[in-house]
């Protein structure tokens, strides 16, 4: 335990390094992935969940529920396979895997490889993560709608767009902001398959390879690290909801 | 018996639904039938990576083998781990949900506190921990599903009997002297049977789901065919990527997966709306 909390989690059988040093490596990578994700979750599924609500029973939200369905239903290796086999394989325009080209290069060239072999696995995780993020969106905004104080708002002479914006939206966001931050957390170390599959080198794959190689110190250190991950993660998104309905506040009074 | 009625009628009214069933049930029949007419492939031939035709409806893989057969087996493999974690999950969470909603003492505190805690943790890593030391075999792999499947039963069907303890029936059956087991199966159970179905029908999707990743990932039962296992094998030889492409191998499996998943999802939400009736339009 006191070797614990000075930052020493053991050795890793099969890379005889020291299992926090290892875990250090890779966390860089799964977190520059999460980031992706959740930047394209929030700027896709918001105003598409916002949308579907305004149009409810429309053509509009009834494809996308049909596209939330599917969304929420997706098998992520499959949905991996498919960009692969589109982008990388047909089009020949994105990397079919790992994090960079293998002789490492250095300055901005480096940088935009990088960036060119994060788009798939982004796009795979992002799916399912978007189809929960316009699903809430979209029942949280139906029912802040019907809410006494956006008729308020309408009858003080605001526009559509401002009630929507100003009034709507920042109390519809709650649930959508409680969901995403609790799916962020677990993806800490939860992206197993889709960093398998596009040989990402995050916190999955490292999960991947312990599992195959019985390397018990790493995978209780990406435990340790999983269960860090959920903690820090509900307390953030704890935060962005006290910041965004100052009704629920932190601790007791 | 007249309510009954008018729930199966607003049941077939919902035409996802009906599609959801039909699905549903025709992968129970091939999972169920189609293993007596096609035999289990296994070995090797020489028919390698042959595009779909007569001889095979679907093609082969690289061993040579039939991907339509391995398609049903793997049906019967998904069938069979999603009705035995339903079957576990139900066990464990039904009666842990009834009692902790029931009664109001430090058991049910303990109870709700323990599937907060595994609700929190992120299930995925965890199964593939405990398929890793249980070892690669069909039934386990069904169990640990069945494990990490209870708590969210059981926290759906606690929030029911929450709501339904309060009512006066319960109220009257408890002056009429029945006893506690009567109550609870007979008066709470049956009533909150609504959100507790809805939830073992997305227990069945998620149990197909998980055995996938985890049989991607090579924790599966490497002697029974199933979805993930035939993705699994095909990923390994790199048939996404390979020229020419034997799209069938990856493709068709896939489908598979995602049909059954969608299906149960339709089925799961129809119901939803036809048990509650605030759904009813």
């Amino acid at each position: 335990m006191s070797q614990l909390f000075q930052g020493n989690l053991g050795t890793s059988f099969s890379k005889h390094i020291p299992v926090t040093q290892y875990l250090l490596e890779r966390l860089p990578w799964t977190l520059m992935l999460l980031a992706a994700v959740m930047v394209l979750v929030l700027a896709i599924g918001i105003p598409v969940g916002v949308l579907a609500a305004r149009k409810r029973g429309k053509l509009t939200d009834r494809i996308i529920s049909v596209l939330v369905t599917l969304g929420i239903s997706v098998f992520i290796p499959f949905i991996s396979f498919l960009l692969l086999y589109v982008f990388a394989f047909r089009l020949k325009i994105l990397p079919t895997g790992g994090a960079y080209t293998p002789p490492r290069g250095a300055g901005l060239a480096y940088w935009l490889d990088v960036g060119k072999h994060l788009i798939l696995p982004a796009i795979a995780l992002t799916i399912t993560n978007l189809a929960n993020a316009v699903m809430y969106t979209r029942n949280s905004m139906i029912e802040v709608l019907h809410e006494d104080y956006i008729r308020t708002a309408y009858s003080k002479g605001n526009d559509t767009k401002r009630v929507i914006r100003v009034h709507a939206l920042k109390n519809a966001l709650i649930p959508t902001v409680t969901v995403i931050g609790l799916q962020i957390g677990t993806m800490v170390g939860g992206a197993v398959v889709t960093e398998t599959v596009f040989s990402w080198p995050g916190v999955g794959r490292l999960i991947y390879d312990a599992v195959n190689a019985l390397d018990y110190p790493v995978l209780q250190g990406a435990f340790l690290l999983l269960a860090v991950a959920v903690v820090v993660m509900n307390f953030l998104t704890d935060l962005a909801v006290a910041w965004l309905d100052p009704r629920i506040r932190l601790g007791g009074q | 018996m007249k309510q009954r009625k008018s729930t199966l009628y607003y049941f077939f009214r919902n035409r996802n639904g009906v599609l959801g069933l039909c699905g549903v049930a025709l992968i129970m029949v091939i999972g169920l039938v189609g293993p007596l007419f096609l035999a289990k492939p296994q070995g090797y031939t020489t028919d390698i990576l042959v595009a779909p035709g007569a001889a095979h409806w679907l093609g082969t893989d690289s061993l040579g083998l039939d991907i339509l057969a391995e398609l049903v087996w793997g049906a019967r493999t998904s069938l069979y781990v999603s009705v035995l974690a339903l079957l576990v999950a139900a066990a464990i969470g039904l009666p842990l949900g009834l009692l902790s909603g029931y009664f109001n003492n430090w058991f049910s505190g303990l109870i709700d506190g323990f599937i907060d805690i595994f609700l929190t943790i992120p299930m995925l890593p965890l199964m593939i921990i405990m398929a890793a030391i249980m070892g690669a075999n069909i039934t386990n792999v069904a169990l640990i599903l069945g494990i990490f499947s209870w708590p969210s039963l059981a926290r759906v069907t606690r929030n029911s009997t929450l709501k339904i303890r309060e009512m006066q029936y319960i109220e009257a059956a408890n002056s009429m002297g029945l006893s506690k087991p009567r109550i609870l199966f007979r008066h709470i159970l049956l009533n909150a049977s609504g959100p507790v179905f809805v939830n073992l029908t997305l227990v069945m999707a998620s149990a197909v789901l998980s055995e996938a990743s985890l049989s991607f990932l090579g924790l599966g039962d490497p002697t029974t065919w199933s979805w993930g296992t035939m993705l699994k094998r095909a990923w390994s030889a790199n048939a996404v990527i390979t020229s020419p492409n034997p799209w069938w191998w990856w493709l068709m499996p896939s489908l598979c997966i995602v049909l059954y998943v969608v299906c149960f999802n339709l089925f799961g939400m129809a119901l939803n709306d036809t048990l509650n009736p605030k759904g009813r339009s």
